[in-house]
């Protein structure tokens, strides 16, 4: 009994204890912003990375979240509910849920994981502490253009994810099912409000946020050579995919019951 | 005190005040006290795991002490905030033990990162000193080279040529020649006694290599238990009848003596 208060202790005290690290790289990311000469020419390189080389991914999990989304509502749909609702299941199915959670999900592990172990493997080669003593802020030189760009293209993909999405849902509707492309656009404007298109946007913004920020945050931490890079790497996708669908919740909650 | 040349180490650069050190429930460092002269090289010697990188990682205001202080020419290190870590460090330098080159940079930009961002040179200025650097730790049209693309002597250089390349008054070595075959090692040693002579910078070798303590050392001080067991010159360390030290450049396990 007392090992297993034991460990809850230890597990509490080292949440809290990471929830405050986790807090003051923030803190620091956001007073480094300043630092314009540091990171700017750095932003373009990681907005490359991060967002333009993910698009063939991001293209491919879109493309079949939009012809599964038409398949399956198709497939549970009869002869009383009219077809043109395929078109509004589709739209609000990828702009409300699947093009930014998937598209982040996705993204936690490609981006997160290159993130921490790219940091990681700069920390435990002691190549953080040479860029101190060359006097440049790390936080300013590695975190905050990697959150810029993060925070800046995970919404551009989003947008991309759900064209995709909506484009590929459409063209299985109309060569698979037999519907007509005026009924399933019919269907998608008819339910389609402004919300469609914040909820996608803000969640991606914050999705990049912290995706970006949890993988710096992992990197930093490293410890020890190669096992602790991996570990990093490791961390930072687990931790960011929980947190994607924890602020998913969060934000639909506060979005869509609020207003 | 005197060194090799029979200057006197007068001018204190660098002041060590009862640091302290702990990491977890291990006691690295247990009060050091080491004044380090202006313009001369001194060594810092001991064992593995004894505390010197830890030492000099305090001496660049990399680590925070628990209780003592580091003065640079009377600043207090550990007491100062970020920006003004950021300014002295732009005299300092430092050669870390596995060179820790950037590995997504080409040598080029490896030496002349600081220069970029630290002066207001222009880009024809900054190249020709990129030059001027490599050519002082004996490298020629490397400048493209990645790292991954070097050998460990190599790169040890390039370590090197990217500390000088801002002027630093005072250079920092943690174990310039571990991993080095002896010809290599050697080569290193007089890369530093030669930029010690041309630049005119203070120096701290961190190191367990007796025989680069006798090439490049003025002053050796000998880290024991957490403290400084031992503060002199090269002389004064080969004729001391310590026992601990003497075990120490010896090479003789104190456990293994007792035994037989």
């Amino acid at each position: 009994m007392t090992f297993v208060f034991g460990f809850l202790a230890k597990r509490i005290y080292q949440f809290f204890y990471h929830l405050g690290q986790f807090g003051d790289l923030l803190w620091q990311t956001m007073k480094a912003l300043k630092d314009g000469g540091t990171y700017g020419s750095l932003v373009g390189i990681q907005m490359n990375r991060i967002g333009i080389q993910s698009i063939p991914i991001v293209v491919y999990v879109a493309a079949f979240a939009g012809m599964v989304t038409a398949i399956q509502s198709s497939e549970n749909f009869d002869e009383f509910v009219p077809a043109y609702l395929i078109g509004f299941v589709v739209e609000k199915s990828i702009l409300r849920e699947l093009c930014a959670v998937l598209t982040a999900l996705v993204l936690a592990g490609r981006v997160g994981a290159s993130i921490a172990a790219e940091i990681g493997t700069m920390r435990v080669t002691e190549q953080i502490d040479a860029l101190e003593t060359l006097a440049f802020n790390p936080v300013s030189y590695l975190v905050v253009p990697r959150v810029i760009a993060g925070t800046v293209m995970f919404p551009v993909l989003t947008v991309f994810a759900a064209l995709i999405g909506v484009i590929t849902g459409w063209l299985t509707s109309i060569l698979v099912m037999d519907i007509s492309s005026f009924e399933f656009f019919k269907g998608a404007r008819q339910y389609f409000d402004t919300k469609d298109v914040v909820l996608p946007l803000v969640k991606s913004i914050l999705f990049g946020l912290s995706i970006t920020l949890i993988a710096c945050y992992q990197g930093f931490n490293s410890k020890g050579g190669a096992e602790g890079v991996g570990a990093a790497a490791t961390k930072a996708a687990v931790t960011s995919c929980l947190m994607v669908l924890f602020l998913d919740f969060l934000i639909a909650a506060l979005i869509l019951f609020k207003y | 005190m005197q060194d090799k040349n029979g200057n006197k180490q007068d001018s204190k650069m660098i002041e060590i005040v009862k640091l302290w050190k702990v990491f977890e429930d291990n006691e690295v460092l247990r009060g050091v006290n080491l004044s380090i002269g202006k313009g001369h090289t001194t060594a810092i010697i001991g064992s593995s795991g004894s505390g010197k990188s830890v030492l000099l990682k305090h001496i660049m205001g990399l680590m925070k002490p628990e209780s003592g202080c580091v003065f640079l020419n009377g600043t207090c290190v550990t007491d100062l905030s970020y920006e003004q870590l950021k300014t002295i460090r732009k005299k300092m330098a430092m050669v870390f033990q596995g060179s820790a080159l950037f590995d997504s940079m080409t040598v080029a930009e490896n030496v002349g990162i600081g220069l970029y961002r630290h002066t207001d040179l222009k880009s024809k200025e900054i190249q020709k000193r990129i030059t001027e650097c490599l050519e002082m730790v004996g490298l020629h049209n490397i400048e493209k080279l990645f790292p991954a693309e070097l050998s460990g002597g190599m790169k040890k250089r390039v370590a090197i040529a990217r500390a000088i390349a801002m002027r630093p008054k005072i250079l920092l070595y943690d174990e310039p020649t571990t991993g080095l075959d002896p010809i290599r090692a050697n080569s290193i040693n007089d890369l530093i006694v030669n930029l010690q002579n041309h630049l005119d910078v203070t120096s701290i070798v961190v190191t367990h290599d007796m025989n680069s303590v006798e090439r490049v050392a003025d002053f050796v001080a000998f880290l024991y238990n957490g403290t400084i067991h031992f503060e002199g010159t090269v002389k004064e360390l080969e004729n001391s009848d310590d026992i601990v030290l003497h075990n120490f450049v010896k090479g003789i396990d104190e456990v293994e003596e007792v035994q037989t």
